[in-house]
């Protein structure tokens, strides 16, 4: 199970993915609107996860 | 005016500030601060943007006032940084940037101020095409990023797809104390780039509710629109209008559309350069040279089409 805060929603979820375009399509999150970091290391949509690992989907921030 | 400056970073690295000039992209919250401090810094400036000011804009966009509303925010800025800093180069421009005038920006950086994620993509690829430094900055609510993308760093690109949802200032609001630390930071970094120290290589991302700064690590994405190697057919998207969602899609190679590409599209209309097809319930323009013109665009609709002749 990988560990993944949801800054949108503040909270914490466990879930099974493989990669990281696998965890957003399983929390019906669009992968535009997110950064996916792990262990302060942004992540492309095809890397790949490991069980254990804690994941954070930061808001994309735009304004100016 | 510059000595407090000069007794930290020397003379001959003011003489080198003073030679030159960066783009300041959006003079909104984030462009009016950095200009301000950048021209009290001495460094020339360009300054580009349509946009005139309104009431919302005095909480955070420093150097307008009440008597300001409803001008020009590039003109105005102008004539304020001129009273700031009169020994330095100042020149404004009115105008929306699109793939038809990216040439205003050339300068010895751009600083993106911008407001969306589609004209900052569009500006990155022509910094990174042209090897201009760029320095990303953006703010919403009590956050804000900065981003260095020069040398071998990843592009902005490499971190952000285009999308049109965006969370805006304007609906999910912006504190000014965000707008005032980001801007500092940014302009550091200009600085640092300008004389080329040791730059930030991290996107730094500041939350200033709970007061945490996360330095996050970026890398080059192959399959990345600007710089990868992985595309098969790379091409660029240029934002219309800021307040519309339109899109021109242009292929950077010589490509020629018919009707073969186009079997997942109903054909609506056609003329002897173009297509008008619908997708998903979306209109879609297509030229045979490849040119696409829509709304919301996904990067499947675009495979779609250049990936099936």
């Amino acid at each position: 199970m990988v560990k993944v805060f949801i800054e949108r929603k503040n909270k914490t979820e466990e879930i099974t993915a493989s990669t990281v375009m696998d965890l957003l399509k399983k929390l019906n999150i669009n992968p535009e609107t997110v950064l996916t970091v792990r262990n302060n290391e942004l992540l492309n949509l095809n890397d790949k996860l490991e069980k254990k690992d804690n994941i954070k989907l930061l808001n994309v921030i735009s304004g100016g | 005016m510059y000595e407090r400056q000069i007794s930290l970073i020397g003379k001959e690295s003011q003489l080198n500030l003073n030679k030159k000039t960066i783009t300041i992209l959006g003079l909104g919250a984030l462009g009016s601060n950095s200009a301000n401090l950048l021209a009290r810094a001495g460094i020339n400036l360009k300054l580009i943007d349509f946009d005139t000011i309104d009431e919302t804009n005095l909480l955070s966009q420093s150097l307008y006032n009440y008597n300001d509303l409803k001008k020009n925010k590039a003109e105005t800025a102008f004539k304020k940084l001129k009273e700031i800093n009169p020994l330095i180069s100042i020149n404004f421009i009115n105008t929306i940037i699109d793939d038809s005038n990216l040439d205003l920006l050339k300068s010895d950086l751009v600083l993106d101020c911008t407001d969306n994620i589609s004209t900052r993509l569009l500006i990155n690829e022509y910094c990174y095409k042209n090897k201009i430094p760029l320095v990303h900055s953006a703010v919403i609510g009590y956050k804000g990023v900065i981003y260095n993308s020069l040398d071998n760093q990843p592009c902005l690109s490499c971190i952000y797809k285009s999308f049109s949802n965006e969370e805006k200032c304007e609906t999910f609001g912006v504190l000014n104390t965000i707008v005032s630390l980001i801007s500092s930071i940014a302009v550091n970094e200009v600085i640092k780039i300008l004389l080329k120290e040791n730059y930030e290589k991290a996107l730094l991302r500041i939350d200033i509710k709970n007061n945490e700064i996360e330095k996050i690590k970026t890398k080059k994405d192959k399959n990345c629109i600007c710089c990868g190697l992985g595309e098969s057919i790379s091409f660029k998207t240029y934002k219309l209008c800021k307040n519309e969602t339109s899109f021109i899609i242009t292929p950077l190679k010589k490509i020629q559309i018919n009707e073969s590409n186009l079997k997942n599209f109903k054909i609506k209309e056609k003329t002897n350069n173009s297509y008008l097809v619908s997708y998903k319930n979306q209109d879609l323009i297509i030229y045979k040279n490849g040119k696409i013109i829509g709304n919301n665009f996904k990067k499947d609709i675009i495979n779609l089409i250049y990936e099936n002749g």
